[in-house]
């Protein structure tokens, strides 16, 4: 048989890999543009006091309602990457939110109250173990291991540190646990609290899998390369977890190559499977170009009652980058 | 990849390749640089985009948001290297917001007085008499976006001004660059004069 002949006997007699849903979109609405570099949200969901919270990597972090109207900012330096989840201080339940400081290799902390932006005590924390040879503080995420936070940090040396935070009288303070290293620039990550993974990105290969355990050993495992169907071209950038209200449960990964938001759906130990690529085009919203990081929050929110998408996109209007807003509803739509 | 994968992936390029040009443009492109004057007149195809930018004087366009140049620098054994600079414009164009940079690197560009010629390579960051260029190109329009970094080019560069007041550290934060590029790549043909004044500089680390 000539190579010809049996490729030809190969494509029809071998399943096609199942091709992405491909689902279009309009934003409900934007932040406010800035003119520095918009790079990460974070949503906080809080009923009436719900923000978002967004990097701009030149300046500091802006606060957003979910009007897309900007409440404050804090001018606090180079943050890249940031990430909440809801915590004890001091005896009350808030918001902790973490974000990687790139002047000067630090991880810097925020408490969340009452629709309030404020610093923790102390803010600032070095980001690197002793011995550790990280340079170049890049990505951040937070999560619950057996209900205590982590804060997990990467770096351009392709490191990846998993912090415990521990609270005491109100202050924060942060032990070392577990160091990975990846071969290349990694970014976006998401803690799956629920089911105890941690997925990195590489920006230029793909997603890894590991424990979120900060005690383990188990060596990361490439669950969705660059190139596959829902990743067909670098950069990965922020990732997400979607848990329905159907119990189905989603990785959402922000796709920069393609523009796209990309689905996959999660079961158990298994490796995400490709599902859908969620283009949010130009509407009464300008669409979404070269997406950097995401979020998603799964409840219901203020104007958003099957939850919310929140993409960053790097060509707004007058030369400025932004946040865009997805109702998840618009999302879940065109779901097969 | 699949076909309606790759599709996907072209498709707002696909939608958005209209020619960009300015008012008035027409004509030959420039066969020489055009001065001391800051000035970016951009003529021909890349990414099978037609170009015809000719603006030859940035402060009375009106079209222009900014146009800027930076230079960058990386540590060398006798100090910084000046290992590229950048130039970007962004400029309502045919009533589109557009972002366009132009970059042009060498080992370390101090080691070429003004008039230099490079040739250029696939390389980035070329020793001796050659240059890596790279043009980048985003826009959005109501039909999609483009967004393209089309780097490996062949063809010449030429350096013909590099003003500006070194600091201590031989980091030139002010002054003027200006040249005259003519590359290809692919069935892409560009021809690029420029002089744009140095409001940056970085030291990447």
């Amino acid at each position: 048989m000539s190579l010809r002949a049996l490729g030809l006997w190969l494509a029809a007699a071998l399943p096609a890999a199942a091709e992405p849903t491909a689902i279009r979109v309009e934003a409900a609405a934007e932040t406010e543009g800035m003119r520095g570099d918009a790079d990460d949200p974070a949503i906080w969901a809080d009923g009436a006091d719900s923000l978002i919270l967004g990097t701009d990597k030149e300046a500091g972090l802006h606060v957003y309602g979910l009007d897309g109207a900007q409440r404050a900012f804090l001018p606090d330096g180079r943050l890249n990457n940031v990430d909440v989840r809801r915590v004890v201080v001091g005896g009350r339940e808030l918001g902790l939110a973490g974000a990687t400081r790139r002047d000067d290799e630090t991880l810097v902390f925020y408490l969340i109250e009452a629709g309030t932006v404020r610093r923790a005590v102390p803010w600032q924390h070095a980001a690197i173990p002793p011995g550790v040879p990280a340079d170049d503080i890049y990505g951040f995420a937070m999560g619950l291991w057996e209900g205590r936070p982590l804060a997990i940090v990467n770096f351009k040396s392709g490191h990846v540190v998993l912090w415990r935070v521990h609270e005491a009288q109100g202050t924060i303070g942060l032990t070392p646990g577990r160091v990975v290293a990846l071969g290349s620039q990694p970014e976006g990550m998401v803690a799956d609290d629920r089911a105890g993974h941690l997925y990195v990105g590489e920006e230029d290969r793909g997603i890894w899998r590991l424990p979120l355990d900060p005690a383990s050993e188990e060596a990361p495992r490439l669950v969705v390369p660059i190139p596959s169907p829902c990743l067909p071209r670098d950069d990965v950038e922020g990732l997400a977890i979607h848990d329905g209200a159907d119990g189905v449960r989603r990785l959402v990964a922000s796709a920069q190559g393609i523009h796209r938001a990309a689905l996959f759906r999660l079961e158990g130990e298994a490796d995400p499977v490709c599902e859908a690529l969620v283009e949010v085009a130009p509407g009464a919203v300008d669409g979404v170009t070269e997406t950097d990081g995401l979020d998603v929050w799964t409840g219901p929110l203020p104007g958003f009652p099957e939850g919310l998408l929140v993409m960053m996109d790097d060509q707004n209007a007058g030369f400025t980058t932004n946040f865009k807003l997805i109702d998840w509803a618009a999302v879940a739509a065109g779901l097969p | 990849m699949r076909l309606a994968a790759l599709a996907l992936v072209l498709c707002p390029l696909a939608a958005a390749a209209e020619a960009v040009t300015t008012a008035g443009a027409a004509g030959e492109p420039p066969s020489a640089w055009l001065g001391e004057r800051p000035h970016l007149v951009l003529v021909g195809t890349a990414a099978g985009i037609p170009l015809d930018i000719r603006i030859e004087d940035i402060e009375a366009a009106e079209d222009v948001v900014r146009f800027a140049g930076k230079r960058e620098y990386r540590p060398g054994e006798g100090g910084w290297r000046y290992t590229n600079f950048e130039i970007l414009l962004e400029a309502v164009l045919d009533g589109v917001e557009r972002t366009i940079e132009l970059e042009l690197e060498n080992h370390d560009l101090r080691e070429h007085a003004v008039p230099a010629e490079f040739a250029l390579a696939a390389e980035n960051f070329p020793e001796g008499e050659r240059a890596f260029f790279e043009v980048q190109m985003e826009w959005e329009t109501a039909d999609g976006s483009v967004n393209e970094e089309l780097g490996g080019w062949t063809g010449t560069a030429t350096l013909l001004l590099e003003t500006g007041e070194a600091d201590a550290e031989g980091i030139v934060p002010d002054g003027l660059i200006g040249g005259f590029v003519a590359a290809e790549r692919g069935t892409d043909r560009l021809v690029a004069s420029f002089t744009v004044p140095v409001t940056e500089t970085e030291r990447d680390e």
